[in-house]
């Protein structure tokens, strides 16, 4: 009993410094957010586009899910990105879509976040840089750089997220059981920590 | 226990509110992309810290640069916790815990090394946490012979394993940790209770550096991401004792230990000056009381303490920065994370010190208000945070995020990008891996501008093998049409003793520099070139160089990189058409090892080119600020 009510204890104060910190965190990038976008309006009130982009893109680089900030500023950075491209500035067009394109491949955590938004600016990179290679000679026609291009941002190498998260609490449970081996030293800890390890083993391999 | 965890999170906190935004200069470009890709970084591989940075990756919050710097602010917090808990547990005074810990808190490396992607916290966090174990066993006198001993043996044995599978220098905690304990715990005990003990100890330690294996089944899989690929068992030991370093490897290193006497002087000399810049002078005598009450209560303790601070300060610092005059580069990359583990001892010395101090203070009758004086003195250290927030706020520091996008965000469409040294090549590794900015180009790496072997991480065959077919075959005579066409770059100039030379002249090209064939037609060059400019000049935004408030030393490197541009779209800038002023500016260059200040050009000052040389004057000046060891 006392046993039980000690590791309620336990878990009750880990989940309240997990909770604690998580909000030092929401604040900090929440931080970054709002002082980024009123600087980033302040640069497109002023016609200072150059502005504009760096601080729309600290403000989604600090990412935090449904916020309104990051929404519009992510608006913000595509409707410059098409306002330069209707002016055939296709190089600022290029960085303010890659621009939002890196950001939530940055942001990635179990998924990457408006992956749908992706699909649609990579067409929008891809014809911009097809129409740039073009010009340059560097390929036959349009539909060539456009396909190369599309090829390689359809390309993703990053590994199996799940076999990632088998990989990371294989890891954890591991190191758990040899500790709890240490503290308790029950067998049973022992065959926990080596099927951890193979667990581990395969899954790093597999990722 | 509450008093540790409210510690941990006001430090938490702090460090959070400095953490870098996004990536920051030094290895961290590598970590990252590695741990993103469940690959190796450069050698010893740091398995340990990817599986952590692994973790931290799956927060939805952030990017992936500051969910790895938190790792740093995490790690460093816990172990103001454990230098708290240590202290407390020899005076049994929390206000003397708290002062060790505020001043661990804002001492310049431990600060910088807490808000950035690095993995010395956790080597720290480790070796706190021996250390810990450590005084818990000696100060707990009646669980002798206990399983409680047991235990911690069993538990150091495990830590020290696990440091091993990230930075070397955290298995030196072992020597120590064993004098300490083995000598006496183990006298007269039967040999085969010692055998066992032993027995199961180094099975633990093998359990923790298993861990390494992570470096050899990786490499094995042959998967996307690799800065050391190990396919076999010499490999992974060549890896694991980092002789891709040559001189700075290992075992080279632990040669190094027992030849001549003067470097030990040096390596004294050299870290007497960076602790004392660290703790300031004042510490050092409460650091003398901490000893002589250690001496007084447990001379075993203090030698542990010593001894542990004489292998974490002088003969690291021999092994590391023993010359007799140290560059600022050495101080950055050496003397500002390696001696975290000496800084933490020296303040719990210094702690121990402080207590006494508080012991004699009490003994003197007091008002209630004449009570608090002790309470504000333990956080007099506090104040050090100003210098902090003026010297190692990476909050401000966007120079190493915005310098390497703009690198890529100016280079034409379908270019390939050769960056040399760790700096450069690290940045664009996260920028085009992990981010897949500007995935059009193709990033090979060299070590340095005066190697030639390339490295293809960021120039996958795979994906680009159709693209650049040249650059594949190695051969410069296979490569000049692709480089005739005005498409391969790289981040520094070619030398003159370089290999390129032979093949290639470089001019500059804004942020970097366009390599092209010895007989490539130069007649329409500066129009060309003068066209890019402009053109990047609508790309290229130099504020954050002037907004970071940090002495970093890549940093300042990069913001150079602005300055140069300036300098040379200045330059394109200076005929008559643009309308002369009548004044010259001198375009000078500074060599930072030789001090060799020397002139490039002279150019007309016009209206046009006026706010670009102010603007590169203003960047230059604003990064002088050397790091706190070489500053006047």
């Amino acid at each position: 009993m006392g046993d039980g009510s000690e590791m309620k204890k336990y878990l009750k104060n880990t989940a309240l410094i997990i909770a604690a910190m998580l909000l030092i965190i929401l604040l900090r990038l929440s931080l970054d957010q709002w002082q980024g976008y009123s600087r980033g309006m302040e640069g497109l009130n002023h016609g200072d586009y150059k502005a504009a982009i760096m601080h729309f893109d600290r403000v989604i680089n600090a990412h935090i899910p449904f916020s309104p900030l990051e929404e519009k500023a992510k608006r913000h950075l595509v409707k410059l990105g098409g306002g330069f491209e209707s002016r055939g500035d296709l190089e600022l067009a290029l960085v303010c879509y890659e621009t939002v394109r890196t950001s939530r491949y940055l942001a990635r955590h179990f998924w990457v976040p408006d992956m749908d938004e992706i699909r649609v600016l990579n067409r929008r990179i891809a014809s911009i840089k097809a129409t740039l290679l073009v010009k340059d000679g560097m390929v036959k026609d349009f539909k060539e750089g456009y396909e190369q291009q599309m090829g390689i941002m359809n390309k993703d190498f990053a590994p199996s997220v799940f076999w990632s998260l088998v990989v990371v609490t294989s890891f954890w449970a591991y190191i758990g059981f040899i500790v709890l081996w240490i503290l308790k030293r029950r067998e049973v800890f022992i065959a926990a920590f080596s099927a951890a390890f193979v667990l581990w083993a395969v899954g790093l391999y597999l990722a | 226990m509450k008093n540790f965890l409210l510690l941990f999170l006001a430090s938490f906190s702090l460090y959070t509110f400095f953490l870098t935004p996004n990536i920051n200069t030094g290895d961290a470009g590598d970590l990252i992309t590695a741990s993103h890709f469940l690959g190796t970084a450069h050698p010893s591989g740091y398995p340990l810290y990817l599986l952590i940075v692994k973790t931290f990756s799956f927060l939805p919050l952030g990017n992936a640069a500051f969910k790895a710097a938190l790792v740093s602010a995490f790690f460093s917090s816990f172990s103001l916790s454990l230098v708290c808990w240590i202290v407390f547990k020899l005076t049994k005074s929390y206000i003397s815990g708290i002062f060790t810990a505020v001043l661990l808190f804002t001492s310049y490396s431990y600060f910088a090394q807490s808000v950035v992607t690095k993995f010395y916290p956790l080597n720290l966090f480790l070796i706190l946490l021996v250390i810990a174990m450590a005084v818990a066993v000696m100060e707990n006198q009646a669980a002798e012979y206990s399983s409680y001993r047991r235990r911690s043996y069993y538990f150091i044995a495990f830590v020290v394993g696990l440091s091993a599978a990230n930075h070397h220098t955290g298995v030196i905690i072992a020597i120590p940790a064993l004098l300490a304990l083995s000598a006496r715990d183990f006298r007269g005990k039967p040999m085969k209770a010692l055998v066992l003990a032993v027995t199961v100890g180094l099975v633990l330690f093998c359990l923790g550096f298993l861990l390494n294996s992570y470096i050899f089944i990786r490499g094995w899989s042959g998967d996307f991401f690799n800065a050391s690929r190990t396919h076999t068992l010499a490999e992974l030991y060549e890896v694991i004792t980092r002789q891709a370093y040559n001189k700075s490897g290992t075992i080279s290193v632990a040669v190094q230990s027992v030849q001549g006497l003067m470097p030990y002087w040096y390596g004294l000399k050299n870290f007497s000056y960076v602790l004392a810049l660290n703790v300031g002078i004042p510490s050092v005598f409460l650091f003398f009381w901490g000893c002589y009450r250690l001496f007084r209560r447990r001379i075993r303790l203090l030698t542990f303490f010593l001894v542990s601070l004489a292998l974490y300060g002088p003969f690291l610092s021999r092994l590391t920065v023993s010359g007799l005059t140290i560059s600022e580069k050495d101080y950055y990359v050496v003397a500002h994370q390696y001696f975290l583990p000496a800084f933490a001892l020296f303040a719990v010395l210094t702690g121990l010190g402080f207590h006494e101090c508080l012991s004699l203070f009490r003994r003197f009758p007091l008002s209630r208000t004449g009570r608090v004086i002790p309470v504000a003195v333990a956080f007099i250290p506090l104040t050090f945070i100003i210098s902090r927030a003026t010297d190692s706020n990476y909050r401000t520091n966007y120079v190493p995020y915005q310098a390497t996008k703009e690198i890529y965000s100016i280079l034409p469409v379908g270019s390939v990008l050769l960056t040399f040294g760790d700096n450069a090549t690290y940045q664009g590794w996260y920028m085009k891996l992990v981010g897949r900015y500007r995935e059009d180009v193709g990033q090979l790496a060299s070590t340095a501008n005066r190697d030639s072997s390339w490295r293809f991480e960021a120039c996958n065959k795979e994906i680009y093998g159709d693209i650049f077919p040249s650059i594949y075959t190695k051969s410069m005579d296979a490569m000049k049409p692709f480089i005739s066409k005005k498409r391969f770059f790289a981040t520094d100039a070619i030398p003159d003793d370089s290999p390129y030379k032979k093949y290639l002249d470089s001019r500059i090209y804004s942020l970097v520099n366009l390599y092209l064939p010895h007989d490539f037609p130069l007649q329409d060059m500066d129009a060309f070139l003068r066209e890019k400019f402009i053109q990047a000049e609508k790309i290229v935004n130099p504020d954050v160089c002037l907004t970071h408030f940090t002495d970093d030393l890549f940093t300042r490197r990069i913001c150079a990189r602005y300055t140069i541009h300036y300098t040379e779209l200045a330059r394109f800038l200076s005929g008559a058409e643009y309308g002369v002023t009548g004044r010259t500016a001198s375009i000078r260059r500074s060599d930072e090892t030789t001090n060799v200040n020397m002139l490039l050009y002279s150019i007309n000052v016009t209206r046009k080119n006026e706010p670009y040389l102010i603007e590169a004057t203003q960047i230059q000046e604003y990064n002088k600020w050397q790091i706190l060891y070489l500053r006047k």
